[in-house]
């Protein structure tokens, strides 16, 4: 049930541009500010992933919910209605890749120990909902507190990615480690930045224009610069291949 | 290929323009989007009259207090995404929020008409008080967030931030 990295586990994290290296490990800059699957409001968490194309798909997402949001003008209750949204739909963030100077044991929450002990149903970890976060948030508070008596208390969650497609052989995963209330950050290191470009464009590539009828939502285009290493390839990941700095990409993030 | 150098100088501006310390940040934001700071304080979660009897306090030091921290970045983070979802152009942003788009919106009416007959439109909670809804529904957290915080801030006068900082 727990699953500790190995020393010198490279992990990635999108954050908007503006961030410095020291939020990166406080929650500062992630889409979950105001609560996410496994955060309430104010538990500082940060989501990450070894796999970089996980942490890109999970934050196109958001950002594709929130262009949503901004093209339909909100909510009824929105008075005015929210403004529309600069086009095309390109938004500039940072790639981060770095490693943690002791990472915590997480607990796997697919594991069938962890079934048992939380009463968890799988199918609530994988809800494709962006709103509807009780459940999991609750779950998470119960890993926080678990007194466990021959482990250490875990210091976060393995997650499937809800975001990423799945293939044979492969589940895309999360690791969502609790900042603790008495440091502003966890300890870590940086490896690299990468400034990564997100586009939504129409089925055909082309940006998005006041004129434009279809938007592919599912498949935005990414790319990523600011450092001449390419993103290296996660070796679990099937077919992965590195992303090289200047290349466009497509990728696929499920909606449900 | 134009539009990936535009969006990519308005990020490098604002990476050189965002201030690092958090107290800086909420001045920057007030400056920026013209947020006053009773506005401010309510949006870090402070009742209205706790905002109008500390607005006058230094921010530093009231971040030195935990809770008001943890509140101020949960702001800063909405705030921050917000700017994100507008290719960093904060004067783009300023104005969208403030501008004569939002004025000049076509006001929904605030009566319907139904088969049964004309009702008059829920607009929030009876008689309740919209800046507190707006408020618990940014608190609340969720995607829902962004709407109230954009609805908040587009209700703050234009400019009225812009003095203090």
């Amino acid at each position: 049930m727990l699953h500790t990295p190995p020393p010198g586990t490279r992990f990635y994290r999108v954050t908007d541009r503006g961030r410095s290296w020291p939020d990166v490990l406080s929650r500062a800059g992630a889409y979950f500010s105001f609560g996410g699957r496994y955060n309430r409001v104010q538990q500082k968490t940060v989501y990450a992933s070894e796999d970089p194309l996980v942490s890109i798909a999970e934050y196109a997402f958001h950002q594709a919910v929130d262009l949503q949001r901004l093209v339909g003008g909100g909510p009824l209750s929105a008075h005015p209605p929210l403004p529309h949204p600069p086009l095309p739909l390109v938004s500039e963030h940072f790639l981060w890749c770095f490693t943690l100077r002791n990472a915590p044991p997480v607990v796997d929450l697919e594991d069938p120990v962890a079934l048992h002990t939380f009463h968890h149903r799988p199918h609530e970890m994988l809800n494709p909902s962006s709103e509807d976060y009780h459940r999991t948030a609750m779950l998470a508070d119960l890993v926080r507190h678990h007194p466990h008596p021959h482990h250490p208390i875990a210091g976060g969650i393995l997650a499937p990615s809800i975001r990423t497609p799945p293939t044979p052989h492969y589940t895309p995963q999360q690791h969502i480690f609790f900042v603790p209330h008495d440091v502003l950050a966890i300890p870590g290191t940086l490896v690299r930045r990468w400034k990564l470009t997100i586009e939504f464009a129409d089925a055909a590539g082309h940006h998005v224009t006041p004129a434009t009828r279809d938007i592919d939502w599912a498949r935005p285009r990414f790319s990523v610069r600011g450092a001449h290493l390419p993103v290296p390839a996660f070796a679990p990941r099937p077919h992965a291949h590195p992303f090289t700095p200047g290349t466009w990409y497509q990728t696929e993030i499920n909606f449900a | 290929m134009r539009i990936y150098g535009k969006t990519d100088g308005l990020a490098k501006k604002f990476d050189a323009a965002y201030p690092g310390e958090l107290s800086a940040r909420l001045r920057w934001w007030s400056k920026t989007l013209g947020i006053d700071r009773v506005r401010l304080l309510r949006m870090m979660g402070m009742s209205a009259r706790q905002a109008e009897e500390r607005k006058g306090e230094d921010i530093k030091e009231m971040l030195k207090s935990p809770d008001w921290e943890a509140n101020a970045q949960v702001l800063e983070g909405g705030l921050h995404r917000l700017l994100a979802l507008f290719h960093y152009d904060w004067h783009a942003l300023a104005e969208r929020i403030h501008g004569p788009v939002a004025e000049t919106a076509q006001e929904e009416p605030s009566r319907v008409t139904r088969r049964k007959g004309e009702v008059k439109r829920l607009r929030y909670t009876p008689d309740g008080d919209a800046s507190d809804l707006l408020i618990n529904r940014m608190a609340a957290g969720g995607p829902q967030s962004l709407s109230a915080l954009l609805a908040h801030l587009a209700a703050s006068p234009a400019g009225a931030g812009r003095a203090e900082s």
